[in-house]
């Protein structure tokens, strides 16, 4: 009787400690998405600072000005973590990529210490935003892994627990193309 | 590196000239511990005898070499700092005229402790030979560090934690989190599986990081305040830059702490230092040290440090 007993408890351990487990990897992509969204946030604030610095410079790139400008409008209605926030913001690293380059040609604007320091923030949300994407793609793989692994899979059934998908990084990468340039 | 012909002429200027001086008085040390430590001790032990009894030969040998002990290190530090202050530093000065050499250090006991680089306890500290400078935007200092554990009972020993060089770096991102890699000796002892899941209950106050770079997490623990901030620190980039600074120093250590970066360097030599026998500061000594400042510039330029693209300029 005793040893029934005994298994019992050890068996309602081990429930609460995979069920917890679960929840903690569920609550932690939620909580990495999060980080993303504070660096996209940040990003969207940039844009308006970026786009009155360089427009008077760059006469021939208003339509990217333009169109950067609707991007971030449109991101900013969009929902959070929806592949149509993702498409506009792979479409808005584009944008400020074509932006960056096309600084090297216009020598008073690259020397102007606003776009520099703006330069200066937009490689630092880039990155934050890069790792805070690192971030967020362990927390899903740890997250899938328990959805998987065997006896948390059964409990994950139960409880119609979804696979997430990892993030996938944009074509274009701001961060590989700018900066020493810039600063040279 | 210095070129040899350089550093030999300054040698020739700063050391040679005060060589005999030097080897006078060091011999005056151990005339002094003939003459006043070894009469001091004959009488410590006849009064011990006498008038309190202690009888067994080995208790009276060895408060005898206890004292005589005492006297020669008092002597000897005297003697080796103002050495230091004298030929070290006149030297260093000549060779990097834009670093500033101090003999004692200012790295104290609790800092090192807050910068994590260390997990087992310490009571014993010192910081001696002190570097600082500026390689381009990147500032530094460099201390020469023993940190030991004395432990108090009946086994009363004394353990060495870390010996060794602390370089201490200007970090070119912004950073409020501290994070700390350490050598993964849980992974490498125990294999992988066993081993994470070891790591993941050892780890204190900061909480583990999973990285991405697979090669990087085989090889050490990183320990943060904030996973995303640890992300942002190592990047990619960084990351293959400490694994190739881990080929030649396989317990490296690196702590992300109030705006610094701290890099450990274990050495089992004492540098900067006069010695007690045979040559007292050969030019192969005066060498070793050109060699270990001047690998401060490379290392410099293997993390990137200088590349300040981020707010902080």
């Amino acid at each position: 009787m005793e040893i029934i007993i005994g298994i019992v408890i050890l068996a309602l351990l081990v429930l609460v400690f995979v069920y917890n487990g679960l929840i903690s990897k569920k609550n932690e992509v939620e909580n990495s998405l999060s980080g993303i969204e504070v660096q996209l946030t940040k990003r969207y604030d940039l844009i308006p600072n970026l786009v009155s610095s360089v427009q008077k410079y760059m006469e021939h790139e208003k339509e990217v000005l333009t169109e950067l400008t609707e991007l971030r409008a449109k991101a900013l209605n969009s929902s959070r973590g929806s592949n149509e926030e993702i498409e506009l913001n792979n479409k808005i690293s584009q944008g400020l990529a074509r932006v960056v380059l096309s600084a090297e040609n216009y020598p008073d604007l690259k020397s102007s210490d606003n776009f520099i320091q703006l330069q200066r923030s937009l490689n630092e949300v880039e990155e934050q935003l890069a790792a805070a994407r690192r971030g967020f793609n362990s927390a899903v793989t740890s997250y899938n892994n328990g959805l998987e692994m065997f006896p948390s899979n059964v409990i994950a059934n139960y409880l119609g627990l979804q696979r997430k998908e990892l993030f996938q990084a944009p074509d274009v990468k701001r961060s590989d193309i700018t900066v020493k340039d810039l600063f040279s | 590196m210095k070129p040899q012909k350089e550093l030999f002429s300054i040698y020739k200027t700063r050391v040679v000239p005060r060589l005999k001086f030097y080897f006078q008085e060091r011999n005056s040390i151990r005339v002094k511990v003939i003459l006043v430590a070894c009469p001091v001790a004959i009488t410590l032990v006849i009064l011990l005898r006498n008038y309190l009894h202690v009888v067994k030969p080995e208790q009276l040998f060895g408060a005898a070499i206890i004292l005589i002990a005492l006297v020669e290190a008092h002597y000897w530090s005297r003697y080796r700092k103002k050495f230091k202050r004298e030929i070290i530093s006149k030297c260093l000065s000549d060779a990097f005229p834009n670093f500033k050499y101090k003999v004692k250090g200012d790295l104290i006991l609790s800092e090192f402790k807050n910068t994590g680089l260390v997990n087992s306890s310490v009571n014993i500290f010192h910081c001696e030979d002190q570097l600082t400078g500026e390689i381009e935007k990147t500032d530094f200092k460099i201390s020469e560090v023993l940190a030991q554990y004395k432990s108090s009972g009946k086994n009363k020993s004394t353990r060495t934690i870390f010996r060794g060089f602390i370089l201490e770096l200007d970090f070119n991102k912004h950073f409020k989190s501290h994070t700390v890699i350490t050598p993964d000796f849980a992974v490498s002892f125990f294999g992988e599986w066993f081993g994470e899941k070891l790591n993941n209950i050892t780890i204190g106050k900061l909480k583990k990081v999973k990285l991405e770079n697979t090669s990087f997490e085989k090889k050490f623990t990183v320990v943060t305040s904030d996973q995303q901030e640890a992300r942002y620190l190592l990047s990619p980039k960084l990351m293959e830059r400490i694994m190739k600074m881990r080929k030649r120093n396989p317990s490296i250590r690196l702590s992300f702490y109030k705006k610094r970066l701290y890099i450990t360097f274990s050495q089992n030599k004492n540098f900067f230092e006069p010695r007690r026998w045979g040559h007292i500061f050969p030019l192969k000594d005066l060498w070793e040290i050109n060699r270990v400042i001047l690998s401060i510039p490379k290392l410099v330029e293997t993390l990137d440090l200088n590349t300040r693209i981020w707010t902080k300029e």
